[in-house]
């Protein structure tokens, strides 16, 4: 991708995200980010099935299903953009899902299952702050000691965890990506790079 | 927001709705009068600012801030009774089953405390030195949990439509109830932390602490744009990072130098509980049913590991 394209793009998704979050003061912080699992090397991507349910839409894969726009490559399914929000959190813009849909697709994670440990991410039409008191889309991103980085939900406390990957439990499933209980800096698998 | 580390050993959770009233505000009417949880600095940790929004600095970076009595896991012995009574039932559970779950699994419900590196950036001189921008390491290394043959895990975690271990005991805890008290009360702190971060008061806290930043030679508008500033350890936001290096060590340095100076994390407390007791009296009633949730959890574990609720 080049540059030139790369910031008309980002332009682009800038319009789109700040009538979404309306957060317009904060775009020093804000870029393209792209999150690798440590444990099993695969990155997060959205499936390009928003609101389908949160069975569907979050996985880690090899990532390079490219979107195509005027016969160039504009974003492959593993590409986010990171907003930085009023109140210090994330959060992360599928720009796969922006370009490919035009739907404006970002990470969303909900409880545990009743009583369990775990719950499910997904992707899930962006909700305005405003209208989203609750931070269910919204990340604390920050750098373990060793330097590896956790997305935190806001909302839950839960971590985003990369499972199993894609030969776990299927390509499309919830378990591929989920948010999970800490399990401290030994679990890679809550870990991104 | 405060971090993990003042989850202490020591129990210190008192449950007394005199006590919690105090705390909430004595005195006034709009505040929740059920009880809520005392949180006090942990061990060897000293207060080093406090005022009358209820707000407390701690010499380890960390702040006491009004919400937290509506969280029952900032005290470090609630948090160990749930997670011992849900150990006990899932054991249980298991070997009901005929199976054995070895140690370093389950009685993972409890949420982890969001570190203040994600909300005011670094905030000591000790965690600059040795951390820079990273978050501690937890007290004792994480092993990951032990492989276990695919039925135990099974029969653990469950499968759809069918129940585990795990979900059972969270179940009998009815942690569901901890889980939206908690969910609640961080959907407070985040609406305080947006309009703290548009404060004028802290909004000059952060101009000053910019501008003696820029006499150390770093340009940055503010406290949380340098912890993100991943150029500082070599790589970007979602590449491979560094081990910590002089770089990103100076930096932290110099952060906390500045925020000392200009006393950026004092006003950062003072505006953060001054909000958090707006939104505490404008939401007593949800407040209260908040605790009466955590109460029932706390009641129930208690009851599980026949130990009086701390």
């Amino acid at each position: 991708m080049s540059l030139k394209r790369h910031h008309r793009v980002a332009a682009a998704l800038a319009v789109a995200a700040i009538a979404v979050f309306g957060m317009a003061g904060t775009a020093r912080a804000d870029g393209p980010v792209t999150w690798t699992n440590y444990a099993t090397t695969w990155g997060l991507q959205s499936g390009g099935l928003i609101d389908q349910g949160a069975s569907n839409s979050l996985y880690t894969g090899a990532g390079f299903v490219c979107m195509t726009i005027n016969f160039q490559c504009a974003h492959h399914s593993t590409d986010w953009y990171d907003y930085r929000q009023s109140d210090g959190s994330w959060v992360e813009f599928s720009e796969y899902d922006y370009f490919k849909y035009n739907e404006n697709g970002c990470l969303d994670g909900n409880n545990a299952y009743g009583g369990g440990t775990y719950g499910a991410a997904y992707t899930h039409s962006c909700i305005a702050s405003d209208n989203n008191p609750d931070q269910w889309q919204h990340w604390y991103e920050y750098r373990d000691s060793n330097g590896r980085w956790y997305l935190q939900n806001v909302h839950t406390g839960l971590f985003l965890d990369g499972g199993n990957g894609p030969n776990g439990n299927g390509q499309f499933s919830s378990i591929n990506v989920y948010v999970n209980s800490n399990y401290g800096n030994g679990d890679l698998y809550q870990r991104w790079s | 927001m405060n971090p993990a580390r003042r989850h202490r050993p020591e129990l210190i959770s008192l449950l007394i709705v005199c006590a919690a009233v105090c705390l909430a505000g004595c005195g006034t009417p709009s505040r929740p009068s059920a009880a809520a949880f005392d949180i006090r600095p942990a061990s060897g940790v000293t207060v080093t600012f406090h005022d009358v929004n209820g707000a407390e600095m701690l010499s380890d970076g960390t702040m006491i801030l009004p919400l937290d009595h509506y969280d029952a896991y900032m005290v470090g012995a609630n948090e160990a009774l749930v997670f011992k009574a849900a150990t006990m039932l899932e054991q249980a559970c298991m070997r009901a089953k005929g199976l054995t779950l070895p140690n370093g699994w389950g009685g993972r419900y409890l949420p982890t405390e969001t570190p203040p590196l994600a909300i005011y950036g670094v905030a000591t001189l000790t965690d600059a030195a040795t951390l820079g921008y990273r978050v501690p390491a937890p007290p004792s290394p994480d092993a990951p949990a032990p492989a276990v043959p695919t039925n135990v895990s099974t029969a653990f975690d469950g499968q759809p439509g069918k129940p585990g271990c795990a979900e059972k005991a969270g179940t009998a805890l009815s942690v569901s109830e901890s889980i939206d008290a908690y969910g609640y009360v961080q959907g407070l702190r985040s609406r305080a932390l947006s309009a703290v971060y548009s404060d004028q008061r802290v909004s000059a806290a952060t101009a000053a602490w910019s501008a003696c930043m820029k006499a150390h030679g770093y340009s940055y508008p503010d406290p949380l744009t340098a912890a993100n500033d991943t150029t500082l350890s070599g790589g970007v936001k979602g590449g491979l990072v560094r081990p910590l290096g002089p770089k990103e060590k100076a930096a932290a340095i110099a952060d906390v130098s500045c925020k000392h100076s200009v006393g950026y994390l004092d006003t950062f407390a003072s505006v953060s509980a001054d909000y958090q007791n707006q939104l505490i009296a404008k939401n007593s009633k949800k407040l209260a049913q908040c605790l009466t949730e955590w109460h029932d959890v706390l009641s129930k574990a208690a009851a599980i590991v026949h130990v009086p609720e701390p």
